[in-house]
């Protein structure tokens, strides 16, 4: 189903990769993203949020259609770009971008600033007479704080953060309407970063520009989400609304998660409750049945270790895929 | 929480540390005049951003600096002063009464030595221990960091192990010697949260049994968690430096009060209107003059623009270094 609001909708999405090897040159596969569904609408900001394996850039990757999904389908606008030509598959890349984590990696140390802001134009709009490129590129610059200058500058002559605002303009230059943010500002410094949070959260209310913001950071998901999703070993543990989710976390593990993050106030840390996890994250070779979660989780029951949780639906748009949540004791705050 | 250490117990004592790198570019102080001192069972906090020369503070303390690196100062390490020591008695400390936990436990381990030959070969270098007397002791410094199945990974390659085992490996490694003093590089950002915390709960306990620690982070949250006191760097010196507490909740030096409202915070509501800090972060090898802040400061005027600001005691057991922190309110 599709409502006209839904930029994005995805449906049972599953990314498998085929490990070869093993005894006996056995067929494995990760199974990276498993029976993931939401939906994006537009102007939007979807935080992803899940610690490394979880499945949450690989989620990114086959929402921009650049891995084939093992199972699942995403529409786009209405329509299915998997089902699409090439050709078509090819222009729905201007409605929809990435910011990579690594802004120095993400660019050509080649090409000017100015060359790679205005390559989206040259590939979507060849027939762009050259003073238009030139004045598309000098305004998004500007949009985004860099100065008119930066056009015929290298990308070595730039701090981390200025790196990351020339990867933001080549991502807005196409005039897309859904960005895919994959840990956008994690290697930024904090002083930075929470520039560059401003300037995606300003890009997005003034633009419409729906972000699906992927970052292990929850504080940072916290600031620039109107909804978030959390992710584990590749399926869905909990989505809802931005302070729903952190306001009334009701997934053991969102729980844990919330808790382990340190708060910049030695007061609060000191008397903080904790949900401590045990043991480490399972492979995703061989995930645990039932609730992928059971093996870390501390209330965990026979039922969890058999039975897989559906995603359950609370009040508003909260959704929990946990046997227990309405059992669970209900704390308001995790700090 | 006391202001300042407990003399009679200092384990560590810098003065006036100034480590220079000598570039084809020019030379780059990365340290500037840093000083602090240490007791016994007391966690600092080196905090600030990427080149504040918070890492090179630790390394020029361990001896562990490149060739082209110059280093003054003093740094009093129990009754002894480091810089300058002859390398091989730099060696007998390192690893007894020195220790060091890096970012990544992947770089301190060597992939080709099973976890008990690399806590065994400690034992045996620093203490003559026979290999059997060796091994009992590295079962039981697994143990005392809460390492499952102890038996089973001494026996393990670092590769088998996940990366929050593997900085258990490194950490019982690190207090195999029951070292005075352990120094530690970001020892959990590479870590996931939820194994974060139980990294910080462990080396809350080495703090709880006496041994020093110097933990460098970049992240605030884990200073408010562990740290007695705090020091703030930015471009090379101490900005600000004072019990925690007092730090974070009446920061003096825009700059740490830049840092703290930058800041999301998961435990504030109204975190969506963090204010980020404007600018670029500087350039050591082209600093401005006056004070390294001054260019991002909202507060810099003449004065500030032309000397650069001596790190002075203020009340409540802070130093600050800012032309406008006055003895008590601080800047605001």
């Amino acid at each position: 189903m599709t409502t006209p609001d839904d930029l994005l909708r995805v449906e049972g999405l599953s990314v498998d990769f085929p490990v070869s090897g093993g005894l006996w040159g056995r067929k494995r596969a990760v199974h990276a993203v498993r029976d993931v569904s939401f939906t994006l609408s537009a102007g939007e900001t979807l935080g992803v949020v899940g610690e490394s394996g979880c499945g949450k850039s690989t989620l990114g990757r086959a929402v921009l259609n650049l891995i084939r999904p093992t199972a699942g389908r995403i529409w786009w606008n209405g329509s299915e770009p998997a089902a699409e030509s090439l050709e078509r598959q090819r222009l729905l890349r201007r409605e929809m971008t990435v910011i990579f984590q690594d802004p120095l990696a993400s660019l050509d140390p080649r090409m000017t600033i100015g060359a790679q802001v205005g390559e989206p134009l040259d590939i979507f709009e060849p027939a762009l007479p050259e003073d238009e490129k030139r004045r598309r590129v000098a305004a998004v610059l500007e949009r985004v704080g860099l100065s008119a200058d930066a056009v015929g500058r290298y990308p070595h002559q730039f701090s981390g953060g200025q790196c990351q605002r020339v990867g933001i303009a080549r991502a807005l230059i196409s005039n897309p309407r859904m960005i895919v943010c994959d840990e956008a500002v994690s290697a930024l410094d904090v002083s930075i970063q929470a520039q560059i949070v401003a300037l995606l959260g300003d890009l997005s209310r003034e633009m419409g520009v729906a972000l699906l913001f992927i970052s292990h950071n929850l504080a940072v998901v916290r600031q620039i989400s109107d909804r978030v999703m959390v992710l584990y070993l590749g399926k869905v543990m909990e989505i809802a609304g931005r302070d729903s989710l952190y306001g009334a976390p009701r997934h053991p593990y969102t729980r844990a998660l919330l808790s382990a993050v340190p708060v910049p106030d030695p007061d609060v840390e000191r008397n903080r409750r904790r949900f401590h996890l045990i043991g480490d994250l399972p492979s995703p070779l061989d995930p645990p049945k039932g609730c992928v979660f059971h093996t870390r989780c501390p209330h965990a029951v026979d039922r969890c270790r058999t039975e897989v949780p559906d995603l359950s639906g609370l009040e508003g748009r909260h959704h929990v895929a946990c046997h227990l949540w309405r059992e669970l004791e209900f704390s308001p705050s995790p700090a | 929480m006391e202001a300042e250490p407990r003399q009679d117990r200092i384990v560590l004592n810098v003065s006036n540390l100034t480590t220079r790198f000598l570039t084809p570019r020019g030379t780059v102080t990365a340290v500037d005049g840093v000083s602090f001192s240490l007791a016994a069972g007391e966690t600092l906090g080196i905090v600030g951003e990427s080149g504040c020369g918070k890492s090179q503070t630790l390394f020029s303390i361990m001896g562990l600096l490149p060739s082209n690196a110059r280093v003054g100062g003093s740094i009093g390490f129990e009754g002894q002063e480091l810089i300058g020591l002859p390398p091989g008695e730099m060696n007998r400390l390192r690893g007894i009464r020195l220790a060091l936990v890096f970012q990544d436990p992947m770089t301190a381990l060597n992939p080709y030595l099973t976890v008990e030959r690399q806590l065994c070969e400690v034992l045996e270098y620093h203490k003559g221990l026979s290999r059997a007397d060796a091994r009992a002791e590295a079962l039981e410094a697994l143990r005392r960091v809460h390492m499952p199945e102890p038996e089973r990974q001494l026996r393990r390659y670092p590769h088998e192990l996940s990366g929050g085992m593997r900085q258990r490996v490194v950490i019982a490694m690190a207090m195999i010697g029951k070292p005075a003093l352990l120094l530690a590089d970001e020892p959990t950002t590479a870590l996931d949260v939820t194994i974060q915390a139980e990294i910080l709960d462990l080396l809350a306990e080495q703090s709880d049994s006496g041994t020093a620690i110097v933990l460098v982070t970049h992240d605030l949250g884990v200073v408010a968690r562990l740290c007695d006191r705090v020091a703030v760097m930015y471009a090379g010196r101490v900005v600000e430096q004072g019990p925690t507490r007092a730090v974070f909740h009446a920061p003096r030096h825009p700059y740490t009060q830049g840092l703290l409202a930058a800041l999301p915070r998961l435990d504030d509501l109204a975190s969506a209107g963090r204010k980020p800090i404007e600018g670029q972060p500087p350039d050591l090898l082209a600093l401005p003059p006056g004070c390294a802040f001054s260019p991002r400061c909202p507060l810099a005027d003449g004065p500030c623009r032309e000397m650069s600001p001596e790190l002075l005691s203020r009340d409540g057991g802070c130093a600050v270094a800012c032309h406008h922190a006055d003895g008590r309110g601080g800047v605001s």
